[in-house]
């Protein structure tokens, strides 16, 4: 015959003894550490004393991360416009030439690419605003496709000039995307005409 | 001396900048050698005009992309000419090509 016993049974008083005791513990820690630690209140300075203060503040230095401006000269440089994209196809005829050039301001920038179904002599180069005999030409030579970024030195009128040496026609596609305002479009040494940018801003 | 050399590179610094920052225009005329005369081609244009196209020992001459002598530049020569200068009344060949006939 087996005879269990069953364990004893504390009294409702031990156990209301017993919850109280808990929660003044529990009470106990909350205002020593818990609030000092996470919400940086330290209601009888045993946060301070303890460097649970400290905790608190670079939790929150964590969370609100500091904010960094671009230098200047710096990779970064925000731009108040929006870039714009450009795609275009020429076909300049037999020994012809053409020349197209977007207006940016100094200090914006532009990426670019263009390929020629034949090679052709190019020029790339800039008009000064306000003094458009003061040229820059930063890259020259013969190519049937050239690809870059360009960061205008200052604000004028910067492209290309094409040459077809050949007595066939050549078709030039060139897609740029950059924070220029408008475009130009000079053929066979002609006046210069405004042309519509292709897409716009983005 | 040391100062004059100073004075010298600044200013053939200075005149270097200018060349660029004032660099000619380019034009290109295609069109019919009338006369050539002292270093100078008379050329009539596709549009009819005719310009005068001055000449010198840089002048590159092209026939079917061969480089030859600038006696190949003779009156009834179809030539696509690249040229310098502040206007067209006012340029230095650079390159003549001979070309078999003006393009249309």
């Amino acid at each position: 015959m087996n005879t269990q016993l069953a364990p004893p049974v504390p009294s409702g008083r031990a156990l209301a003894k017993a919850t109280a005791v808990a929660l003044l513990i529990g009470i106990g820690v909350l205002v020593t550490t818990v609030l000092p630690a996470e919400f940086g209140i330290d209601p009888i300075g045993t946060g301070r004393a303890l460097g649970l203060l400290d905790l608190y503040a670079s939790e929150s230095a964590a969370a609100d991360p500091a904010v960094i401006l671009p230098t200047e000269g710096g990779p970064v440089f925000t731009q108040v416009n929006p870039y714009k994209v450009d795609s275009r196809e020429f076909t300049i005829g037999a020994y012809g030439t053409l020349e197209f050039k977007y207006q940016l301001a100094g200090g914006t920038a532009m990426l670019y690419e263009w390929k020629a179904t034949e090679p052709v002599s190019f020029d790339f180069h800039t008009e000064r605003e306000g003094n458009p005999d003061a040229s820059d030409t930063f890259e020259k030579g013969e190519a049937s496709e050239k690809s870059g970024a360009y960061i205008a030195p200052y604000t004028g009128i910067h492209g290309w000039y094409w040459k077809n040496n050949t007595e066939r026609e050549v078709r030039i596609t060139l897609t740029s995307t950059g924070f220029y305002a408008s475009a130009k479009l000079f053929v066979d040494g002609g006046a210069g005409q405004d042309v519509a940018l292709t897409h716009g801003s983005r | 001396m040391t100062r004059r050399i100073m004075m010298l590179v600044v200013a053939a610094t200075v005149a270097l900048g200018a060349a660029q920052a004032f660099a000619h225009d380019e034009y290109r005329i295609i069109g019919t050698i009338v006369t050539t005369k002292n270093s100078v081609l008379d050329v009539k244009s596709r549009e009819g005009k005719m310009i005068a196209i001055k000449t010198n020992g840089d002048t590159l001459v092209y026939r079917d992309n061969k480089k030859v002598d600038a006696a190949e530049l003779k009156a009834g020569r179809y030539v696509v000419v690249d040229a310098l200068g502040d206007t067209i009344a006012d340029l230095l060949a650079v390159e003549v090509r001979i070309i078999a006939a003006l393009p249309k």
